[in-house]
């Protein structure tokens, strides 16, 4: 059973304690989802059979105007109270309605309350989801949005699958009208739901109540003024928001024209509402595979463009098809259509459409589709449907709807158009390589946004090379031809970038390109030349390789000496060694070059490798102290891959670098590690470590890993058993190694750290408690050991935080940190939510004591000072050691004294 | 004569070094240099071009705004232990005071250039400096407040 449970938890990426948070959502959302179907069924089969769908215009009419007022109403509050609260006003006031509607349907009082209550189901349906939404968001962070939502999302299909079953199987044995009241005792499930999780876990976290404002409704009529503008400048925004026009006409014609069959088709009122929830469970269950397991695929197949045609397509199909045959076939293909195909395609794809723009006019154009365009289309759905009914022959809504739905395809094709030319103005404007879904949409969006891609790298300025990467991503296959050209007019540095780009397609084309134009610019772009040629291993490039063995310059030389030695050319070998040890012997700039080439010694044979290896080493001791920090670092990089033997200068050398001032300098000398004096290097290691810049402490890690075959078991022997080097040393090694390591070494890491801050606090409480007052030196010891109590709750609280819930630690982190006492009260209150009360009693303890001090909870001190300072000489955090050696001695003395 | 340790306990009890750890305080220490005022002089006239941060490890320094540096209208004194001149090191702004050497002291500068180095080889020195003077200035807007409570204030009791 736990294996199974652990696996669950694998595939839909979700935490451990997580679970109760997923777990409550997906029955909640099943729940909602169970009665929209349940609403949905009853609704519409009242209306249609005991009202008349000849009345179903009118009701698009007056739905369009309740449609946006709802949503005024709905968006001036949601913020104001937190999610959970409006829910339980919303299920209150729904389940009061549904019961009220279903005690006036059982009286036949007035027909008037059918299209009322299909008008309730639209409208709330509406809300509902967009509420759930908010809800979930108020509730689970970012990042878990991005694992969790899909499989929460999910709750409200299957619910809206089970509903469907449900009706299926007992619609015809307790009557459409009881349904009503199943939906009914949903809501107050519902109801009961959120209320018991808001008892036992407190109000959603995520919630922040926004300011109570007058101007909500003139600053809702600003973004809609500002949408428009944005669709007036805007092509995707225009095409996109008139495809929509036309979606929901079409939408609406093919609704009505399918409910007119079914209505036709089902004699009985309890028929149609089964019917309806099969069709429903059939339409959710496709929905739902669908966008599991094919939508995603699709999209990165054939790209968001093509994707986006699929719809209005089978829009057109079905509409075709029901003008050809108008029966009960082609009108539950067409159900599928709005059901299935645009819920699984259509809705994801025109988020991806509209993601491409930037944020704020993304948040405009949505207001608009809600405000405007959606009640617009509708009263014009139905006001059309209203007059063409009048004909009655349902061919005379059918062509119209056709018509619509061509113009829906026609618009959503201008629409993949404006999305391809959109995508480069925002990567003008933004210069972001796009990612893989990106270059796989502009491949399909046609043969004018590569001439646009082209243009842009042809005017050879800083932008090209940004569109260089963009052509190289979206159609590698060409992308040699057109740039290329480029590069042969292009100034030598953007010619070089453009190069170094294209290269990566490894096209033959580039080579031959190459070794057919040798004089192109400066002799910088030569030798990145020569190297594009060596590393592809082009061979015909060997006649270039010799000439440039002879070039003055010792850039290129030196390329053609690696060329050379790594392929080999057997025959120049001999040469090339010449002109190693020449250049090794010539001037600083050809010294440099020659010393570039230490990573290719491992090339030589033995006797030519000893001379060349005393070469570099003679050259290196010659030049290395006049040279600039950039030629040091380069130097030294080279070094880093040196095999030869020990020499006492350059190890010299090499641990004087180790505390330059330039970081840059000694992080690459911690890279050459590996020449000085093997009693040395652990302790020059920890040393960088624990260096007051990252780019050292960063260089020392890749170093640790290289020097040690077993990294992470002597990290944490370091962190643990020796307690080695500073904690800024023992933290950089922890978040090394911490993604590969198992709970039981984090646990054993947080329990070593504890009782290793509580011996600190002890010390520092003796130290503060000592009568005399602190001369110099124990007065900095004391602020040493304050420091180090911080640090080491810093690496407890690191160790602490994958076996966490993510919000845990930097509450208690604020608190460590600022000792303020609310948030030292909140990071307590953190503390308790870590399931490990065995790890976590002592570490409240200690903050307790430490930074919210009492009497009744004060730790005992360790009495002793001169005890203390013992203690701390013999650790082995080289400052502290330091410090506490000198406040020993000067302790010493004054007490002798 | 002031050891390695004092001028890292001296820098750690500054207000603008009082957030970085004693770690980093160690570079810093070692770019201190020691200098000598006498009294009657002057370390630095208001309007001067700064260039160092001093810190009184023996003496008596007395602060006047008065556009007249030659004038010894004092609106706080320097004692051992504290620093003056700081804002200098992370504005170019001309010195805002004139600092009057009240007793013979003993201090200890840090040149700016000095400084801009190993901010740059050691950034956590920084992060600790911004700490330190964003306390500096959540203590003076809390000044502020006092002060303007205690102006409303005072007409009413009048």
């Amino acid at each position: 059973m736990n294996h199974i449970i652990k696996y669950l938890h694998k595939l839909f990426l979700i935490k451990e304690d997580e679970t109760g948070t997923v777990l409550y959502f997906l029955i909640f959302f099943l729940v909602i989802g169970f009665g929209m179907a349940l609403g949905h069924a009853t609704s519409n089969a009242l209306f249609l059979k005991r009202y008349g769908i000849d009345y179903l215009p009118l009701v698009y009419l007056v739905q369009g105007s309740a449609c946006f007022i709802a949503m005024v109403i709905y968006a001036s509050i949601a913020d104001l109270i937190s999610a959970e609260h409006f829910f339980k006003i919303l299920f209150t006031i729904l389940a009061s309605l549904v019961m009220g509607f279903w005690t006036l349907i059982s009286l036949d009082t007035n027909p008037l309350v059918f299209p009322a209550y299909f008008l309730f189901y639209e409208v709330i349906s509406e809300i509902l989801l967009v509420h759930c939404a908010l809800y979930l968001n108020q509730n689970i962070n970012t990042l878990q949005a991005k694992r969790l939502s899909p499989i929460i999302f999910a709750g409200l299909q299957i619910g809206t699958v089970l509903g469907g079953v449900f009706l299926t199987t007992y619609a015809t044995l307790i009557g459409t009208t009881n349904i009503m009241m199943v939906w009914f005792g949903l809501l107050l499930i519902a109801l009961f739901l959120i209320v018991l999780r808001h008892k036992l876990k407190g109000a959603s976290p995520y919630f922040r109540p926004a300011r109570k404002s007058a101007q909500k409704i003139r600053r809702m009529a600003t973004h809609i003024q500002q949408g428009l503008r944005f669709t007036r400048d805007s092509e995707l925004l225009r095409s996109a928001t008139i495809a929509m026009v036309f979606m929901v006409l079409t939408y609406y014609i093919i609704s009505y024209s399918v409910k007119h069959v079914y209505t036709d088709n089902y004699a009985q009122e309890a028929e149609l509402t089964a019917f309806f929830g099969t069709l429903t469970t059939v339409t959710s269950m496709l929905a739902l595979l669908i966008q599991l397991f094919l939508t995603n695929r699709l999209i990165e197949r054939f790209g968001v463009p093509t994707v986006n045609l699929f719809y209005p397509i089978v829009s057109l199909g079905s509409v075709l098809g029901m003008i050809f045959n108008l029966g009960l076939p082609s009108a539950i293909t067409s159900s599928i259509n709005i059901k299935t195909v645009m819920p699984a395609f259509h809705n994801p794809v025109r988020t991806m459409f509209l993601n491409i723009l930037p944020q704020q006019i993304q948040g405009r154009a949505r207001a608009i589709t809600m405000a405007i365009v959606l009640p617009v289309s509708l009263i014009i759905a139905g006001i059309m449907l209203w007059f063409l009914q009048k004909l009655n022959n349902p061919l005379y809504f059918l062509i119209p709807g056709a018509t619509t739905a061509g113009l829906f395809l026609y618009f959503n094709i201008r629409m993949n158009r404006a999305y391809g030319k959109t995508l480069l103005i925002h990567l003008k404007e933004h210069l972001f390589l796009p990612d893989e879904q990106s270059a796989t949409s502009l491949r399909n969006t046609g043969k004018e946004n590569i001439d646009s891609i082209v243009e842009a790298i042809d005017r050879v300025d800083e932008l090209s090379s940004s569109f260089a990467h963009i052509l190289v991503n979206a159609y590698p296959e060409e992308a040699a031809d057109h740039i290329l050209p480029a590069i042969k007019h292009a100034p030598p540095n953007i010619a070089d970038q453009l190069l170094r780009i294209v290269s990566t397609t490894d096209n033959p084309a580039i080579y031959r390109f190459l070794i057919d134009n040798p004089g192109l610019h400066d002799n910088h772009f030569h030798a990145n030349m020569l190297r594009v040629l060596i590393n592809a291993h082009a061979t015909d490039a060997a006649p270039l390789l010799q000439q440039a063995l002879e070039d003055p310059d010792p850039r290129i030389k030196a390329t053609a000496i690696h060329g050379i030695l790594l392929w080999p050319l057997q025959q120049q070998h001999k040469l090339a060694v010449d002109n190693w040890l020449s250049l090794l012997h010539g001037s600083k700039t050809e010294q440099l070059a020659a010393l570039e080439l230490i990573p290719d010694i491992k090339y030589l044979e033995t006797e030519t490798r000893n001379s060349i290896e005393q070469a570099c080493l003679s050259s290196t001791l010659r030049i290395f102290a006049t040279q600039s920090s950039s030629a040091k670092i380069f130097i030294l990089n080279a070094y880093s891959h040196w095999q030869g033997p020990d020499n006492p200068d350059i190890q010299n050398l090499i641990c004087e670098a180790m505390e330059h001032t330039d970081p840059g300098i000694r992080a690459a000398a911690v890279q050459c590690i590996h020449m000085i004096p093997r009693e040395q290097r652990y302790r020059r290691l920890e040393y960088a470590l624990g260096d007051g810049h990252i780019q050292v402490r960063n260089s020392a890690v890749d170093t640790f890993h290289k020097e040690t075959p077993d990294a992470p078991q002597l990290a944490l022997k370091w962190i643990i058993e020796d307690n080695r080097g500073t904690p800024r040393a023992q933290e950089t090694l922890l978040n090394a190694i911490i993604k590969t390591m198992p709970q039981n070494e984090l646990k054993s890491i947080v329990d070593n750290k504890i009782k290793d801050a509580l011996q600190i606090h002890r010390m520092l409480v003796t130290l503060r408690d000592y009568k005399a007052s602190l001369n110099n030196h124990l007065g900095l010891l004391k602020h040493v050991l304050e420091e180090r109590l911080q640090q080491i709750l810093e690496i407890t609280l690191t160790a602490l935080e994958p076996l966490c819930a993510p919000h845990v630690i930097p509450i208690i982190r604020a608190g460590i940190r600022t000792h303020d006492e609310r948030h030292m009260a909140n990071a307590c209150e953190a503390l308790q939510s870590i399931p490990n009360q065995k790890l976590t009693l002592t570490l409240g303890q200690l903050f307790q004591d430490a930074y919210m001090p009492t009497k009744e909870t004060k730790l005992s001190n360790t009495d002793d000072i001169e005890a203390v300072l013992d203690s701390l000489v013999s650790r082995r955090d080289p400052w502290l050691q330091e410090c506490a050696k000198a406040a020993r001695n000067s302790f010493r003395r004054n007490d002798n004294g | 004569m002031a050891d390695l340790f004092d001028r890292i306990l001296f820098l750690k009890e500054s207000s603008v070094f009082s957030k970085v750890t004693t770690d980093d305080l160690r570079h810093v220490a070692q770019a201190l240099e020691e200098d000598v005022f006498f009294a009657g002089e002057r370390v630095f006239d208001i309007n001067d071009q700064g260039d160092h941060l001093y810190i009184v490890t023996e003496g008596k320094i007395g602060i006047s705004i008065d556009p007249d540096p030659s004038k010894k209208e004092f609106v706080a004194f320097i004692g051992q232990g504290e620093a003056f001149g700081e804002m200098n090191l992370v504005d170019d702004l001309p010195r805002s005071a004139t600092a009057h050497v009240i007793e013979d002291t003993r201090v200890l500068a840090l040149e700016k250039s000095r400084l801009s180095g190993l901010l740059l080889s050691y950034p956590e020195i920084s992060i600790g400096m911004m700490r330190a003077l964003s306390l500096k200035i959540r203590e003076g807007h809390a000044r502020q407040v006092e002060l303007q409570n205690k102006i409303h204030r005072e007409p009413q009791n009048d």
